[in-house]
């Protein structure tokens, strides 16, 4: 026997665990505490029926603590006492004696807590809470109609399994109709509280400044910058370009707005259409494979040198797509302001002018110049590494004639300056470099590990992508393999979620709504009616055969064989006896002597023989069943 | 709540919200389907005992059928008007159960269960759906037996000669022993006696049965519903002691007669008596 009360009990802690369970980092430590007291002490007074804690000091209480957070309420501090105070009521609930009333307590509490922690995580654990507690809650309100009845009632084992079942329908149904509403809800394009929503966390890596020797750290952990849907590439072209750094100063490499009148346009190669989707970070330069043509599905601004800034912020999660070319010609269009692109700051060592002024003499196109460069960057024998790194005033000198170790900043920075000091504009790059594919998900991974920076130069007239860091002697190594490695199976699969997630829900708009507007529109109005009239015909009769068979499939469930049979049976006889109706009292034994007809005397012989002795009829009785029903015809 | 998270939803934006809200909303739609599932296929019948008196209360006998295939029927209420509510909190798919359900009905005569009401708050207690099943059972309350003195002409024997008194039957006493005619059941024969005289003896035993007596309303004291219920306890008392009774309403006679059908013709003549 199960009691209701006991199952309701069960039901109110889960509910109130998984209410509070997202948000239980986020509470203050007080309320850490009290909480998992309060569960304990609940279960306790429940099993023993016995409540210190007496409606009228539970009110208090509650009093107590809500005004306790209230007062710390204000506009910029506004989750936090909120989702303290809903934690302390149901702390109280939880210790105090359950009636019905503080049931339903429990279950909208809890269901207001997790609706909380939405302003303060956007997880996409939450789908998890959110599908246990609606299960939990609807289950729990469906007993608690029973325990209105009788707040005693006793179930036996049986009922209380099949009441459990059948309140499993509401919840199973509930989170099918969740994703239709979902999709269907109405969306306003400014939200008037996107304030409430949770920040970004900053998360470091790609930084708009390059400062080689300041040791920014490299993001050693495999945070996700963004996710990019595109078709394959090679590993060689897994370059996404982000700012363009145009002005040294001093050790420092920053982002000054382009000359005016600086153009470029991209000619040939192959475009390449991503969709992109940036983690949330404060800045808004938008990353897409090297070289952008254009950004769309945000609004943006476009630099001359082909850099995209999104007008509004990137701490919200956003999507945009964007075309890429690969192999084509970045040409400048019209003269480029070459002092701009050549400009070096003053403090650079007497070592490193040399190496420029040697290559300028001996080069004599920009090309030549750079494969000098190059060939001297081999020379130097550089390693790509992340620690013991030159961190004196001089950088650059340190890190092409004492360390000999550093990471791309190093290389980047190095390089673009000797060519510039060589008579080569030059520019860095900073972006990513890597991402690995994840198949279950058809989108690149791109990490904050994969930062990096790389060089642009000018060649006749055309921006040439270089990338000294590869000219490192452990670049295969150190630089190129672990940007492919990616994340190891567990955390890919989880990525894989999270990109969903992300995708399907949290970025889920007004836009996405129209967009799905307008396509189911277009699809319907693509649909025609075939024109000839039999394939219309065919089709016509197609469907009311088929729903014909539909209503006979339904109908025949709903009576067994035995019934069917007998029906038909009584259906014949009436019209072969032209009867009005055969009263429902009457036996079939009595009928057949009523009506002096064999074929019913038999039929009723064998058709008692079985279902009066309360078993099925076997196949050859319905067999002859059938025979005698044709017979009657 | 709904509302109001619906409200936060649309203010913040936040699709995390916009699916909790989602989720309550399926909820609310479904709840209001399953709880019409629930009501579905429900067939209730009321049992009235034979002998019902006018404001006795007595014990009717509510009926749930749950032709569904597939649900059970849950938390159901039958609403009868008269009575009161039955309540039923599980009946599975294709079961039955009863509930007794006390009752009093109020005035003799013919009453009708019109029209009875299911109900039920499943699956969650914030709605109550009602469905009406009509019924029309017709059944008559009797007027309540009153004892009443019985003056001498009131219940008068019936006229003698028509059926002795002291007619032979097989039960009741032994009144005398004759001799064997040939037709008397052999267990009625007095083998010791026979012994003894050499001839088959048997017993003749007195009918059971009292002498008849006919209950005339219109001698009987007291306003019209007075005589009814004296009618009545007479009619009872009479036939508790196997008396057969006979009734004269007015013009109406009923024959003298025992038996529990008899009774209840009776009672139901007095019950319907004056109303048309």
């Amino acid at each position: 026997m199960v009691r209701v009360s006991s199952l309701l009990n069960l039901l109110s802690y889960a509910a109130a665990a998984l209410g509070v369970a997202p948000l239980f980092l986020y509470l203050d430590l007080p309320v850490q505490f009290a909480l998992p007291f309060a569960f304990a002490a609940g279960v306790f007074c429940d099993r023993r029926r016995r409540y210190p804690l007496s409606g009228g000091i539970a009110t208090l209480l509650s009093i107590v603590c809500f005004f306790l957070y209230a007062v710390q309420i204000s506009r910029d501090h506004l989750i936090e006492p909120v989702v303290n105070i809903l934690a302390l009521l149901l702390a109280v609930r939880l210790a105090t004696e359950k009636s019905a009333r503080n049931y339903l307590q429990v279950f909208v509490l809890a269901v207001f807590a997790l609706a909380s922690s939405s302003l303060l995580t956007l997880s996409a654990a939450f789908f998890l809470y959110l599908v246990l507690l609606v299960t939990g809650v609807t289950v729990g309100l469906v007993l608690l109609s029973f325990h209105a009845v009788d707040p005693q009632l006793v179930l036996s084992r049986r009922q209380t399994g099949r009441i459990l079942s059948v309140s499993l329908i509401l919840p199973a149904i509930s989170l099918v109709l969740m994703l239709a509403f979902f999709i269907i809800l109405p969306r306003t394009q400014h939200p008037l509280w996107n304030f409430l929503n949770p920040a970004a966390t900053a998360t470091a890596g790609f930084s708009e400044e390059v400062r080689p020797g300041s040791f920014a750290g490299i993001a050693a952990a495999k945070e996700v910058a963004l996710r990019v849907e595109s078709e394959r590439l090679p590993p060689d072209e897994r370059y996404w370009r982000g700012i363009v750094l145009n002005t040294p100063a001093g050790s420092t490499w920053v982002r000054k707005a382009p000359p005016s009148g600086e153009m470029a346009r991209i000619r040939g190669g192959r475009a390449i259409l991503q969709t992109i989707y940036p983690e949330p970070k404060p800045g808004n330069y938008l990353f897409a494979l090297d070289v952008p043509r254009g950004v769309e599905g945000l609004s943006s601004s476009q630099a001359g040198d082909f850099i995209f800034r999104a007008r509004g912020s990137l701490a919200r999660r956003v999507k945009y797509t964007a075309v890429s070319v690969v192999g084509g010609d970045f040409e400048a269009i019209g003269p480029v302001d070459r002092d701009f692109y050549l400009a070096v700051p003053p403090q650079l060592s007497e070592r490193v002018r040399q190496v420029a002024v040697g290559i300028a003499a001996r080069g004599a196109s920009a090309s030549d110049r750079i494969a000098l460069l190059e060939a001297f960057f081999a020379n130097q024998q550089l390693d790509y590494a992340t620690t013991d790194l030159p961190a004196s005033d001089d950088p650059v000198d340190e890190f092409l004639f004492e360390k000999k170790r550093g990471y791309c900043e190093f290389f980047a920075s190095s390089f673009a300056l000797l060519l510039r000091l060589s008579g080569v504009p030059s520019r860095l790059v900073g972006g990513y470099y890597g991402g690995e594919y994840n198949e279950m998900g058809g989108y690149y991974l791109v990490t904050e590990d994969t930062a990096h920076v790389w060089v642009e130069a000018l060649v006749d007239g055309r921006w040439v992508r270089l990338d000294p860091s590869r000219l490192a002697r452990n670049a295969e190594a150190s630089l190129l393999a672990p940007r492919v490695r990616g994340l190891n199976a567990g955390r890919r699969l989880l990525d894989t979620v999270d990109y969903y997630w992300n995708r399907a829900v949290v970025a889920y708009d007004l836009a996405r709504q129209l967009q799905l507007l307008q396509q189911t529109n277009r699809q319907l109005r693509q649909f025609r009616v075939p024109f000839d009239l039999p394939t219309a015909g065919g089709y016509l009769l197609a469907g009311i055969v088929g729903t014909i068979a539909l209503i006979a499939l339904v109908r025949r469930g709903r009576y067994s064989r035995e019934e069917r049979i007998l029906r038909l049976f009584l259906r014949r006889v009436r019209k072969k006896h032209h009867l009005e109706a055969i009263p429902a009292a009457t036996g079939l034994q009595e009928l057949a002597k009523q009506l002096d007809d064999p074929v019913c005397r038999e039929f009723a012989e064998i058709f008692g023989g079985g279902v009066y002795r309360d078993r099925k009829l076997t196949k050859e009785e319905l067999k002859k069943l059938r025979v005698l029903v044709r017979k009657l015809r | 709540m709904t509302l109001l998270l619906g409200f936060a939803a649309v203010n913040t934006g936040n699709n995390l919200l916009y699916l909790l809200v989602s989720a309550l909303l399926g909820f609310m739609a479904v709840s209001g389907i399953l709880g019409r599932w629930n009501l579905a296929g429900l067939g209730v019948r009321v049992e009235v005992p034979d002998e019902v008196y006018d404001g006795v209360s007595t014990l009717l006998s509510v009926r749930l059928a749950n032709r569904k295939r597939l649900l059970p029927a849950c938390l159901v209420e039958v609403f009868l008007p008269a009575a009161g509510r039955a309540t039923f909190i599980f009946v599975e798919r294709g079961g039955t159960a009863n509930e007794a359900l006390p009752a009093i009905f109020h005035g003799r005569g013919i009453h009708t269960l019109g029209q009875v009401q299911t109900r039920s708050i499943f699956p969650i207690n914030f709605f109550i759906r009602s469905f009406p099943v009509p019924l029309d059972r017709t059944f008559t309350v009797f007027p309540t037996p009153r004892p009443c003195r019985l003056s001498g002409e009131a219940g008068r024997q019936a006229a003698g000669g028509e059926l002795p008194v002291g007619r032979k039957g097989y039960e009741g006493e032994l009144s005398r022993i004759s001799d064997y005619r040939g037709g008397e059941p052999l267990k009625l024969i007095h083998w010791k006696l026979s012994a003894r005289h050499g001839q088959l003896k048997v017993k003749e035993l007195s009918s059971a049965a009292r002498p008849p007596v006919t209950i005339e309303l219109d001698l009987l004291p007291g306003g019209l519903e007075e005589r009814l219920r004296c009618a009545a306890y007479l009619a009872d008392s009479y036939l508790r002691e196997n008396r057969p009774v006979g009734l004269r309403l007015g013009s109406q006679t009923l024959p003298p007669a025992v038996g529990r059908a008899h009774k209840l013709r009776l009672l139901t003549e007095l019950a319907v008596h004056g109303q048309g």
